[in-house]
């Protein structure tokens, strides 16, 4: 009965927080509630089983994940959109399609018995008592071993990846920032896809006022 | 007589154990590639470039092992000194015949697309080679696992390898929109087809009684005779994120966009690595369905074979754009072999097999071509192309024997592999009839494109690019990539040779599904 | 008679079964793809994308635990699904860093250079 009430409570917070992802007015909204869905899920995960998941759902998802978005709106500014026309019909084409998904979905799952293997009672009580850490930890390690070392490739292409596609292209032919001395002051010049990059709006405009004292310089390079 | 001492003793420590009851000697191509990838990665942090440049050999050099490490793989299947499948660590990866085959047409099409690569990385971003190469052997190695994997979480894992690598070498040319934008569209797309192809594979996982090898699926389906309602979503959610892999309308809509905007050796990764290594894993996923006499299945490949072929052919015919073009004929090959893949019978499988061998040959050829054409007209238009027969007759010989070849005309290898495609469609079931009628109209449909290119260049007005090039001449400073014009000649031997020797190849194809229908048969029991 | 197999009904209403977590997830899983289809935000659309993962995720474990606890292939499923998604999105958000340096954009409707 206890169960049945979290069930019903999380299911609750756990929708009406995936509507605010979609429906907040500004995508700020919409990632402080998908904190709350993955909250809400880890529940769920708590509710079966499945503590150690749950830990990692909070973690991975709940922090890590929701930080990473939250930067990547603080990068980009949380700028309304132009008003568009249409928005009405986007409405609407998504709520048929994902209705339809839905009802597809939901028909064809709920009518369905499937066959259960039913563990004993020692291994449930086993695993109330232990948690999951462990029996999870054996079978990563024995028999999903390739798995997990191919994940750990996986990553580090995610992560070469991430940092190839956003950082700045340098060459030893064209390098970001050069120096040369000029009238016996060190003078700085900023390559044309830095300039651009920081937000110099005209080349020209920026080569005359590169900075001179070393303050200035450093401002600059900071950016 | 020293080796095998040496041998022995290693076998007899426990980590040698290890690797002997695992069988891990068949996942040397894996582990080759793998310290392949890590070796370009440390060559990535070199500072001078031609530090860098390194790795593109060091990278073929591997592929090569690899390369080698399968055929004598090969040997041992043949020679039957390992028998029809051997189950590799704990079951995750299934090294049988077919595995074997796909992962030698797969190393042959990367070791290609190495040579494409090479001037067209040196030249766009000279600075960044190392982490190409690295990003390429990820995807790469993700493709060589899809092939053998015999395990859900295997197959999820090989394949979000393979697609998060594609989503950012789409995303290569960080400084150019259409690629970046490509990329995002890819990426977007790729994630729903992955959340909806992982549905199907919960389902799937309910089904099997909670166990994750495919292994089980063939027993657990005919176990459950009344798979309902239930089965049919999880194969359909199966098929969309399998045809958003292998591009088959309509899960297509990605496919023209990234590869116009994605860089061109990419776009041929895509369309070849990616789409045969999609078709392995749907093989070894979908066979099961078929001992179960599960008709919901033959039925739905085939609406997705249909829908594929006509999408395809028909957007194809106002296509401007050479790479667009050629990814609307992907959509409509994926057609063709999708009608292959419906049958489910060990001969359609078979030849499959080998009409995506000749298809790796004949677009990777097309997109070396495309690359040739793009280095000396600066355009991708087909337009451009306009009366080349007068400046450069060989390139338009070669890339008019690989348009041949997708359109499926006699000599080439192409026409082959279409043929014995059909032919075993229309042998396992006559009520395949309709579906090979569609299929041999559309490829009449895709005579038009491909011979509007040929007619184009050899016949039209040179265009202006065109008459810059003749005009210059023989004192053109204009030199071709060796390796391009290597691939280019390579693609060229076997689009042909392979349409001599068909039988041959065929035979091979054959004889690896054949062993893994008897594997799926066996589990059966 | 009749009270008895009321209360068995009533036992299985309180009681959890694998549907209700099946169409929790079913829900979540619909909204996030209507967020995919409807949003214009590029960020948004890849929270969309997570919350459909998250979604299969639920899935895996209901299933786990109500169909055969004694194996739990299913959470470790899970897990990967975390590990790979959690990649994909830092992925997707250095992309929508990309565009935005070249656009000054996250609107889907400002990338049409590509024809969709």
């Amino acid at each position: 009965m206890f169960e049945s009430t979290l069930f019903w409570i999380f299911a609750t917070v756990a929708i009406g927080a995936a509507l605010g992802v979609v429906l907040a007015p500004s995508v700020l909204y919409s990632a402080l509630s998908l904190i709350v869905v993955f909250f809400s899920i880890a529940a769920f995960f708590l509710l079966n089983n499945a503590d150690f998941l749950a830990t990692a759902q909070v973690l991975v998802y709940g922090v890590g994940l929701t930080i990473v978005m939250l930067f990547g709106i603080m990068f980009t500014g949380d700028t309304p959109l132009k008003e568009k026309a249409g928005k009405l019909g986007r409405l609407l084409i998504a709520s048929i399609s994902s209705v339809a998904l839905f009802a597809l979905i939901f028909t064809s799952v709920l009518g369905f018995n499937i066959k259960q293997f039913p563990a004993s009672a020692q291994w449930i009580r086993e695993l109330h008592e232990q948690g999951s850490t462990l029996a999870i930890g054996q079978l990563l390690f024995s028999k999903y071993v390739l798995p997990f070392e191919v994940a750990s490739i996986l990553l580090l292409g995610a992560m070469i990846g991430a940092i190839l596609l956003s950082k700045k292209t340098f060459t030893s032919q064209e390098p970001g920032l050069t120096f040369s001395i000029q009238e016996g002051r060190l003078k700085p010049t900023l390559s044309a896809e830095w300039r651009k990059d920081v937000g110099f709006v005209d080349a020209e405009v920026a080569t005359e006022e590169a900075p001179s004292s070393t303050e200035e310089l450093k401002k600059e390079c900071s950016l | 007589m020293m080796l095998e001492a040496i041998s022995y003793t290693l076998i007899q420590t426990s980590f040698g154990q290890f690797i002997y009851n695992q069988n891990l000697a068949f996942l040397a191509p894996e582990l080759v590639i793998s310290l392949t990838l890590l070796m370009t990665f440390a060559l990535s942090l070199a500072k001078t470039q031609v530090d860098q440049a390194k790795s593109w050999g060091i990278a073929l050099l591997g592929s090569v092992v690899a390369l080698v490490s399968i055929v004598m793989h090969y040997q041992l299947f043949y020679t039957g000194q390992a028998s029809a499948s051997q189950s590799v660590m704990f079951g995750m990866f299934e090294a049988d015949l077919l595995s074997v085959v796909a992962r030698f047409i797969l190393t042959l099409g990367f070791i290609l697309i190495l040579h494409l690569s090479k001037r067209y990385v040196e030249t766009r971003l000279p600075s960044q080679t190392g982490e190409f190469y690295t990003l390429l052997l990820t995807a790469f190695l993700g493709a060589l696992l899809l092939c053998g994997a015999n395990d859900m979480i295997m197959a999820f894992v090989a394949l979000e390898t393979l697609g998060i690598s594609s989503y950012i070498l789409t995303g290569y040319l960080r400084n150019n929109l259409k690629s970046t934008e490509a990329s995002l569209k890819y990426l977007v797309y790729g994630g729903c087809s992955s959340a909806v192809l992982l549905f199907g594979l919960a389902l799937i996982y309910g089904l099997a009684g909670g166990s994750t090898s495919f292994a089980v699926l063939p027993q657990a389906l005919s176990q459950a005779s009344d798979l309902g309602a239930w089965a049919s979503l999880a194969i359909v959610m199966i098929l969309a994120g399998i045809g958003f892999k292998v591009s088959a309308a309509p899960f297509h809509t990605w496919t023209p966009d990234v590869y116009e905007g994605s860089p061109t050796p990419i776009t041929a990764f895509l369309s070849v690595i990616s789409k045969l290594a999609a078709f392995v894993f749907a093989i070894r996923l979908l066979t099961p369905f078929a001992g179960v006499g599960n008709e919901n299945v033959a039925l739905l490949i085939g609406l997705l074979a249909v829908f594929s072929m006509i999408v395809g052919n028909v957007a194809a015919l106002k296509q401007t754009n050479i790479k667009r073009l050629l990814g609307y004929s992907t959509i409509a090959h994926a057609g063709y072999m999708l009608v292959g893949l419906a049958a489910l019978t060990q001969n359609s499988l078979g030849a499959l097999l080998f009409y995506l061998a000749t298809y790796v040959f004949m677009n990777t050829g097309a997109f070396a071509s495309a690359m040739i054409g793009d280095e000396l007209l600066a355009s991708e238009d087909i337009s451009a192309y306009s009366g080349l027969i007068k400046a450069k007759p060989w390139f338009v010989f070669a890339f008019s024997i690989f348009l041949l070849g997708l359109a499926g005309i006699p000599i080439t290898a192409g026409f082959f592999a279409k043929f014995f495609l059909f032919q075993s469609v229309v042998l396992s079931d006559l009520g395949n009839l309709g579906v090979i009628i569609i299929a041999l109209l559309a490829s009449t449909v895709s005579l038009y494109y491909y011979l509007n290119i040929i007619k184009v260049m050899v016949i039209g007005e040179p265009s202006e690019q065109v008459q810059r090039l003749i005009g210059e001449g023989k004192d053109s400073t204009w030199n071709l990539s060796k390796t391009l014009t290597l691939a280019t000649v390579i693609c060229l031997i076997f689009t042909l040779g392979l349409g001599i020797f068909g039988q041959n190849g065929l035979l091979i194809s054959e004889s690896a599904m054949s062993d893994h229908g008897a594997t799926v048969t066996q589990n059966l029991r | 008679m009749m009270m008895s197999a009321e209360v068995a009904e009533v036992a299985a209403v309180a009681g959890l079964t694998v549907h209700h977590y099946l169409g929790v997830a079913t829900i979540l899983f619909g909204l996030g793809f209507a967020g995919v289809v409807s949003s214009r935000h590029l960020i948004r659309t890849l929270m969309c994308v997570e919350l459909m993962l998250n979604a299969v995720n639920l899935v895996f474990v209901a299933i786990n635990n109500h169909v055969n606890p004694s194996d739990l292939s299913g959470q470790v499923f899970a897990i990967f699904i975390l590990t790979i998604s959690a990649a994909e999105a830092a992925v997707g958000l250095a992309i929508v860093l990309a565009l935005f340096k070249n656009t000054a954009s996250v609107d889907v409707e400002d990338f049409s250079r590509l024809k969709w």
